[in-house]
């Protein structure tokens, strides 16, 4: 045995166990700190989320409920919102399961950068933005319609509004999550396996059969319940380009019963159907694994593949590019060529414009700094529970924690708006409140988001260096800012960049809330698309566009840069 | 970029074991032989085939790697028939060859296991079995030895010793120990930094 080190025996294992997870006293007390600061901040999470329960149940006759839910007009709703769920969710994985295939076996090739960031793009983009997108290519003036009816002097494609367009706009956004989720499981794939296919003479079928094809279906079940979940609880997409009520979802109905009809107890009861089945859908993915779809994709196997070069696989692999290319791309591309700037001008000599423009920015940054913050103090937290000698404290914690966050993933921004009408409507003046109740929504919405980047990437760098930092007393602010920071600064940054364009492009609670007196971009268009549509609408469309790209952009790279300011010497 | 020049003959039916220090580009020469790698300049030749023209699936070498050998998803028993064919589908002769091959390397009654439940040595066993089987009649092996303990490096160095001998295959070695070319009874190609 060497000297120094514990005798691994039977009679020492416990106590070595118990060495890995004490920690010595000088730094105790700061994780001890960062830990409970997590926990509580996660039980302050978990009490908002019962308040709005509580407020959704407030008023609502129970025994009524069943009757209320079973009504065959709700059914009817419940079984259209399925079938369209798992349609868009079955045609998302098709196409973007498809096209990360083709780009994996094609390796490096003209365009593939390209590619990767516009799927990206389609992450970021509002869902305002897209409809009026998917409008410009696939509308009644779109330019596909356009090019189909010149050519066949007839209208051949589906119908301008409806159930093909409302499962075109959600392959739009899911498709490329697809693509990025599957491409990344692959490009996991060892390279030994590829060397060894290579070897054994490996053609297309093969390569799918017994090497592709294992490794993308253990990514399918997650993500086909998580598009499901989320095409479900579709609002905007839907109110948008569903074109009326046979095509709906429980949302848009929530939506109709609290703005339209002020049915108070209907929309209460749609929210907690609503609740209800994303609880199940939610339940059943716990048990799944999602692969992260915000990975670097830069880097590729390089082994050599026999199928690569065969025409009938190239002709495959440039007709599925090209068609998640139409799907993708396509309605940007459309927007982007087919816009009248000088029709939309007069956009510019709105005050609305003006105002909804500062309203969204404000919006977008402050709710992305609250949601990263939020979600690194859960991460501090239940990273540092986990260090310490406590096994109840421990195990319990870290499930608050977790419970904390994906308990918001359950709760569609239409519903959450409705609790908070519910709860406050006796109490304040909702539509004076409108900006302090979007912003509190947004960082609810995307906590799931920032937390899901955060809290694994925080563990391993805390894992990684924190002995490390101890013996160089390196600890608390020091610590953080030294060591934690810098490792994080990819993650934070993109953290902080995402949410803020989810949050700049949300038209979920702003739905609810929106009136002459507070507007946000999304909203704005949202009255141009459906009232005036024309140029204008494109013209703020684009902008939209522009700007969640451009913040985005600013907030992934600023926080690179600040941090590797924070590691020079002072 | 390190830059050696090599020259070196290789016989069938004889073992050649190359050693050197870590990083000197061993795994890397196993790597241009099986095509994985393209060197800078130079030829070679198998039986006068020019295999530097050649990509990797059309030279007739089985590459050995230090893991990974089989795919660890597919049973045995499929990883074997890949050596046949990629499709996975073999006709009855070629599954009794399967299985005559495996009879003679002892690892018959692991056939219908997964690889992950087999030992590392085991699973080295597998993989040759499906490089006899795949018919190349070169073989690299790539530190084959340094899992094994000294009782299995003895019987891993007499099966290399006999499969180079009985089925007339050139085995080419990279090891770090010297003294594994007697155990083998093999010729040694030592890489020195230049």
């Amino acid at each position: 045995m060497v000297a120094g080190q514990p005798e691994l025996g039977p009679g020492r294992a416990a106590g070595y166990y118990s060495w890995q997870h004490r920690l010595p006293a000088a730094s105790a007390g700061y994780l001890r700190w960062a830990g409970f600061a997590g926990l509580f901040f996660a039980g302050l999470l978990l009490g908002i989320m019962a308040v709005l329960l509580g407020a959704l149940f407030q008023g609502q006759d129970l025994s009524l409920l069943p009757d209320e839910m079973l009504q065959p007009q709700l059914l009817r709703l419940v079984g259209g919102a399925v079938i369209q769920a798992s349609l868009s969710a079955v045609l998302s994985i098709i196409v973007g399961a498809g096209c990360a295939l083709c780009v994996f076996r094609r390796g490096m090739f003209f365009g593939r950068s390209a590619l990767l960031t516009l799927s990206f793009l389609a992450m970021i983009m509002p869902t305002t933005v897209a409809a009026v997108s998917l409008l410009s290519l696939w509308g009644r003036q779109g330019a596909v319609r356009q090019s189909v009816n010149s050519l066949f002097g007839t209208d051949l494609l589906f119908a301008p509004y409806g159930l093909f367009m409302v499962i075109l706009a959600h392959m739009f956004f899911n498709a490329p999550l697809v693509m990025r989720v599957c491409l990344s499981v692959l490009q996991a794939i060892p390279e030994s396996q590829m060397k060894l296919a290579a070897q054994l003479r490996f053609g297309a079928g093969s390569y799918l059969r017994f090497i592709e094809w294992p490794a993308v279906k253990q990514a399918l079940p997650s993500l086909f319940g998580l598009i499901f979940l989320l095409c479900f609880s579709s609002f905007s997409l839907v109110l948008m380009l569903g074109g009326g009520p046979a095509v709906s979802t429980l949302e848009v109905a929530i939506y109709t019963a609290l703005r339209f009809e002020f049915n108070l107890p209907r929309a209460g009861a749609l929210a907690l159907l609503q609740l209800l089945i994303s609880s199940v859908v939610i339940l059943s993915l716990s048990r799944l694994e999602l692969q992260s779809w915000t990975s670097r994709l830069d880097a590729m196997q390089t082994v050599p593949r026999s199928d690569r070069d065969r025409i009938s696989v190239k002709s495959l692999d440039i007709f599925v590019v090209a068609l998640f290319c139409l799907i993708v791309v396509g309605p940007v591309l459309s927007l982007i060529l087919g816009i009248d700037i000088g029709g939309g001008a007069g956009l510019f000599h709105r005050p609305v414009f003006w105002s909804a423009l500062f309203s969204s920015c404000l919006l977008g940054l402050t709710a992305a700094t609250a949601s990263t913050a939020a979600a690194l103090l859960l991460a501090a937290g239940r990273c540092h529970l986990h260090y310490l000698d406590h096994p109840l404290i421990r195990e319990r914690g870290a499930e608050i924690i977790a419970l904390s966050v994906s308990v918001y993933l359950v709760l569609p921004a239409i519903v959450l708006g409705t609790a908070s009408f519910l709860l406050l409507r006796g109490i304040a003046d909702l539509f004076a409140s409108a900006f302090w109740l979007v912003l509190f929504s947004n960082t609810l919405m995307s906590l799931p988001f920032a937390a899901r980047i955060l809290m694994a990437r925080y563990s391993a760098v805390v894992s990684r260096s924190h002995r490390l930092a101890l013996s160089l007393n390196l600890r608390g602010y020091s610590y953080f800012s030294r060591i934690i920071l810098p490792a994080m600064r990819h993650e934070i940054g993109l953290s902080l960049g995402l949410c803020c364009a989810l949050s700049l492009g949300d038209f979920g609670v702003i739905a609810l809330f929106g009136s002459d007196r507070f507007q946000t971009l999304p909203w704005l268009l949202y009255q141009y698309a459906s009232r005036y549509g024309g140029p204008e609408a494109e013209v703020l469309s684009l902008l939209l566009l522009l700007l969640a790209v451009a913040l985005y952009w600013l907030l992934y790279k600023s926080v690179g840069l600040w941090a590797e300011r924070g590691l020079r010497p002072c | 970029m390190p830059r050696h020049r090599l020259d070196f003959d290789l016989a069938a039916g004889s073992v050649l074991l190359v050693t050197g220090p870590s990083g000197i580009g061993k795994t890397t020469l196993l790597n241009i032989i099986s095509g994985f790698v393209a060197p800078i300049s130079g030829s070679l030749n198998w039986e006068d085939r020019d295999l530097l023209s050649q990509p990797v699936w059309q030279r007739p070498v089985s590459f050995l790697f230090q893991e990974g050998n089989l795919f660890d998803h597919l049973s045995c028993r499929l990883n074997l028939y890949l050596g046949i064919s990629p499709s996975g589908r073999v006709s009855a002769a070629e599954a009794a060859l399967v299985m005559q091959t495996v009879t003679a390397l002892g690892c018959a009654e692991l056939i219908d296991r997964m690889p992950p439940s087999l030992s590392g040595g085991q699973q080295q066993r597998m993989a040759l079995a499906r490089a006899l089987i795949k018919n190349d009649p070169l073989i690299l092996l790539d530190e084959p030895f340094s899992a094994l303990d000294s009782d299995n490096r003895q019987q891993a160095s007499q099966l290399i010793r006999e499969i180079a001998a009985k089925h007339n295959r050139a085995v080419m070695i990279v090891s770090h120990e010297r003294e594994d070319a007697h155990a083998l009874g093999a010729d040694t190609l030592e890489l020195k930094p230049a």
